[in-house]
Formats: structure tokens, C-alpha cells, sequence
């Protein structure tokens, strides 16, 4: 039913063996909400994460609920989300209404009396032509101007490269975006998120004292930012609460009767020489893990979560994955029965995944339970389509997931 | 018909030059090689050892998130232009590896950040180091 990956077999299998509670496998929102509330609850969290998912990839807004205790733990992490005033500026040129936002997103929120503000040799955000698309269905922005940060690159600015100038050296946009609000007069700037990689606090406060006004980020594209700022903010949550993370991901899995005992990871490289880095990675050694219960929140396809190279797999656990679509079965992920050329229709082969029980726990096409003690959360699970947004709904997911894992252990 | 001739002939003549000069080839010491590298390597085509090449599709898998640009420690400490890091520098050789050398090879300390940060887990170190040797060989 089950085989390791190609490549993953460890070389050198060194057991070291630790042991939790609870053992949250992924650290997307999900699985960072799971770990919060079965920390919450008392219980001693492991969370082994591969790398940033989706979860860094999103935009700066927030749909859907919040759990309270989850937002005050991002609140002490330095990211307080609150009701958005109004839809917030995209920067393809659409506004979006989110629930809840990010405070720098929040400050662009309404765009009717904002001056767009571009930065001079940083692609991707026109401000001339973006004012003139937010403001096509209501009263518009205030105006548009283009500021110079500092000196321009050789091959232009790059967000994460102006963010961490901007951390630096906010005193130049700051007098010239004194300028322009001065000129223009009005009420809010709205700039593309690149104030600042962490710092944007700073960044924004040294901006607003020169200005005048609220200053505010647009929401972000790949590389985002406001992600980069989230996926921060989970893991200063992560430590707080007590939650020991471990880089790797989980290659397979011990069972006893229809409970998973204990998973073994291949830890992530940490660190390599030059030398090593050509040569490539040092043989392979694993860890197991052991733990009462379980938490699968591994995202979907961009996660790795689910895979779709020959049949449909979920790699870490081996639970089954199927599509039903037209009281047909599909074992495999057929792109021409399964996606729709309307991009906004139904898209059945993103929406595959892990089916579960009322209580979460994974199930067999007889409807069976396959783990008694593994809980599923997050864009992993089926019905869920990993490319709509919804930050609120894995999260809320993954903290009644903790929750119930928590009462298992 | 005689044009025929003379060309096999002339085709007999080398190989037997060839085959001749066989034993000697040690001691023309990487003479041949050299040629060889100095003919294709201004086509850009360098030729790279089996285990670099078995490398390749771990550097393709690559999905332009650029995740790695924002964990990337060397960019936080000195702003650089777009093209000289960590996401622009492996989204390009990703998709035609034998482009690498005409980058500018990012000034790289092999901390392992970007790996730890990549969702599809590219060796971006050994990308990099990559880069590195074909710049300066």
C-alpha cells in the first residue's frame, strides 16, 4: 500500500528517539494552530516541518475565523489581525475583501483617499495604472506618484532586497513621500509590501512621522512579504508556547493495530560548506519519533503534502487518497477528466485529498477509520482546494484538530 | 565513382593514423581534452560530470515562490540588485542549467537557510557553488 519515495531510504539509519505527546507533522496555519492548542491543553508538541508552505505564500489578509487564543499568541508575536475597514489593494489590480488583516495591510484600507506611491526600479507595481484599476468602482484614489528609495540597483530592486534596504534606510522615501502626500494632500499612502522584511513596524512609523498620514502595504504577491512576516510571527508563536520544531519531513511510519506508534524523519541539511556543497549532501540519517497522537496538516500539492506523479499518494502517513468525480473512482491524477479549462470552474484534481470522519481521523473508501489516533487538518484533507484563500478555515481546522489530538493523548 | 574512392581512401588513411597513434595517447597529458573544451566551450555547452548532471532535476524543481530570497541571510545584511539573488539566481539555471556560469554567482556563505526555506527542497548551495566553478574554472 505504502513505499518510501525514491531516494529516501536513509543511508545511515541512526535512532534517536524522542518522544511527545502530541506530534503535529506540517507547520502551515494548520498545523502551527494544531500545536498552539494541544500546547494550550497542557500536553508536550512536536511539530516536524519540511519548509515554508502556502502558508508563506499568502498575502497579507486573513479570511475566514480566527481563533482567539491564536490571535493573541500572533498578537505577542508582533502581528496583530483585526477587522479589515474595507477590500484591500492587490497589487495585480483587484481589491479583495478579507475578514481580517495584517495592521499594515489594514492602513491602506479604503484606498478612496490614498495616494498610490510606486518606488522607482521596482517592477511589478505601476502605480499610475493601479490607481486607476482600484479606483474603477469607486470614487478612486487620491492620485499616483512614483518615489525614489535610493540608489537603483544594476538590475533593478527586488522586494526582499528594497525590504531590507528600507530596514535600513527609510529617510530617503520618507522625504520624498512627504512630498508627494503634501502635494497631493491626501489622507493615506498606500506602497507595494516592501517595508521592511520583519521590521515593518519601523519602517512604517519613520515613514508616517515624515508624512503625516496612516501609511500602508497593498497586499502581496509571491515573494510576499506580509507571508514571510506570518510564517515568522507562527514560529516566535511556536517557541513561545513551548513547542519543540523539528526541520525534516516524515518518510514512513510505525504502526501498532490501528494506531501510528511512531514516525521516522529525515532531518533537513542544516548547514553545508563549499565543499559539501558541491560534492553534494552527506549520507542521510533518521529520527524517530514517537508520540500518543497526531496531527497530519501537511498541505497540498505545493507543500508536498499530496503528490500526484503516477497515482494520487499522501506521502507521510500513507493514507489513502482518491478522487470521486461523477460517481467515477480515480486512483490516479487524470488531468483531462479531472481539471476544467474554465479556471473558475470546479476543479476536481485540487480539490484531492485526505477524507476523514466527523472527528477528523483519516477514513478508507469503506468509510473505515485508517489511524484511530492521527487527526487531519488544513488543505491536506479533501474538498478543500489548496489555490482558494482561506487562512481562517485552516486554522480553525488545525486548532479543533490539536484540540481533539490533545484529548487523544 | 573515382571521387568515392579517394574518399574512402582518405577515410582508411586516418583511421589507420588513428589506430597507430593509440599507444601514445598518454603521453599527450589532457592535450586532447583541452581541445575538446576549447572547441564547445564557447558555445556555452560545458560538459559536467555524471554526478552534477544526476543533480539536475533537484535544481528544476524549483516552483519560483522565492521563499529563499526572503530567508537568505547574505541579502539581509547588503541589499543587492534583483538579479544577484538567491530566487531569480536559481529560478534561471532551473530551467537551463548550462546557463549558470553567465550569472553573477551570488556571494554565497553556504549557511543552508534557503534549503531549510525551499518548499521543493533545490540544493541551492550546490547551485550556487556550481555557479561559482563554472565562473571561475
Amino acid at each position: 500500500m505504502y513505499a518510501l519515495p525514491p531516494g529516501s531510504v536513509p543511508a545511515i539509519v541512526r535512532i534517536v528517539e524522542l518522544h511527545f505527546d502530541v506530534l503535529v507533522v506540517g507547520g502551515g496555519i494548520a498545523g502551527c494552530a494544531a500545536a498552539l492548542a494541544a500546547s494550550a491543553a497542557g500536553r508536550r508538541v512536536g511539530l516536524v516541518r519540511a519548509a515554508p508552505g502556502a502558508t508563506a505564500l499568502s498575502a497579507g489578509g486573513w479570511t475566514g475565523p480566527l481563533p482567539d487564543r491564536l490571535g493573541a499568541a500572533l498578537a505577542r508575536a508582533g502581528l496583530p489581525f483585526a477587522p479589515a475597514p474595507a477590500p484591500l489593494p492587490h497589487p495585480a489590480g483587484r481589491l479583495d475583501a478579507h475578514d481580517l488583516a495584517a495592521p499594515s495591510q489594514r492602513a491602506a484600507a479604503p484606498i478612496e483617499d490614498a495616494l498610490v506611491c510606486g518606488i522607482v526600479g521596482l517592477a511589478g507595481f505601476p502605480a499610475r495604472a493601479l490607481a486607476r484599476a482600484w479606483g474603477a468602482r469607486g470614487a478612486g484614489p487620491a492620485g499616483a506618484a512614483t518615489l525614489e528609495a535610493g540608489p537603483v540597483p544594476r538590475g533593478g530592486w527586488s522586494p526582499a532586497s528594497l525590504a531590507a534596504y528600507l530596514e535600513r534606510e527609510p529617510a530617503r522615501l520618507a522625504e520624498a513621500l512627504a512630498d508627494a502626500v503634501r502635494r497631493a494632500s491626501a489622507a493615506r499612502a498606500v506602497l507595494p509590501a516592501v517595508l521592511g522584511v520583519e521590521r515593518v513596524d519601523d519602517v512604517r512609523a519613520a515613514l508616517e512621522a515624515a508624512a503625516g498620514v496612516p501609511v500602508g502595504e497593498a497586499l502581496g504577491a509571491p515573494p510576499s512579504l506580509p507571508g514571510w512576516r506570518l510564517e515568522r510571527a507562527l514560529a516566535t508563536a511556536l517557541d513561545e508556547a513551548g513547542v519543540t520544531v523539528l526541520p525534516g519531513r516524515v518518510v514512513d511510519r510505525a504502526m501498532e493495530a490501528r494506531r501510528v506508534s511512531a514516525v521516522w524523519v529525515r532531518p533537513a541539511p542544516a548547514s553545508g560548506a563549499a565543499a559539501e556543497a558541491v560534492a553534494g549532501p552527506p549520507p542521510v540519517e533518521s529520527v524517530q519519533i514517537a508520540a500518543r497522537s497526531f496531527v497530519l496538516a501537511t498541505g497540498k500539492y505545493l507543500a508536498g503534502g499530496i503528490r500526484a506523479d503516477d497515482r494520487l499518494l499522501e506521502p507521510a502517513l500513507g493514507c489513502p487518497v482518491w478522487i470521486e468525480y461523477l460517481g467515477a473512482m480515480f486512483d490516479e491524477a487524470d488531468p483531462l477528466a479531472l481539471t476544467h479549462p474554465d479556471h473558475a470552474a470546479e476543479q476536481p484534481l485540487l480539490r484531492a485529498g485526505v477524507r476523514t470522519d466527523d472527528a477528523g481521523r483519516p477514513v478508507d473508501r469503506r468509510g473505515d477509520v485508517v489511524y484511530e489516533n492521527v487527526r487531519v487538518a488544513g488543505s491536506v484533507r479533501a474538498g478543500v482546494d489548496a489555490a482558494a484563500p482561506g487562512l481562517g478555515h485552516a486554522a480553525a481546522d488545525g486548532w479543533r484538530a490539536g484540540e481533539l489530538a490533545a484529548e487523544d493523548a | 565513382m573515382m571521387r568515392r574512392v579517394v574518399a574512402w581512401l582518405n577515410l582508411a588513411w586516418h583511421f589507420a593514423l588513428h589506430c597507430a597513434r593509440l599507444p601514445l595517447r598518454p603521453l599527450r597529458r589532457g592535450r586532447d581534452a583541452r581541445r575538446f573544451l576549447d572547441t564547445v566551450g564557447p558555445e556555452g555547452f560545458a560538459p559536467l560530470p555524471a554526478d552534477v548532471r544526476e543533480a539536475y532535476p533537484s535544481f528544476m524543481a524549483c516552483v519560483s515562490c522565492g521563499v529563499c530570497t526572503l530567508a537568505c541571510p547574505v541579502l539581509r545584511e547588503a541589499p543587492t540588485s534583483a538579479w544577484e539573488e538567491a530566487w531569480t539566481f536559481v529560478v534561471g539555471p532551473s530551467r537551463s542549467i548550462d546557463r549558470a556560469h553567465l550569472l553573477d554567482a551570488p556571494v554565497c556563505t553556504y549557511c543552508g537557510d534557503c534549503v531549510l526555506a525551499c518548499p521543493m527542497e533545490v540544493p541551492i548551495p550546490r547551485l550556487a557553488a556550481l555557479a561559482s566553478l563554472g565562473r571561475n574554472p
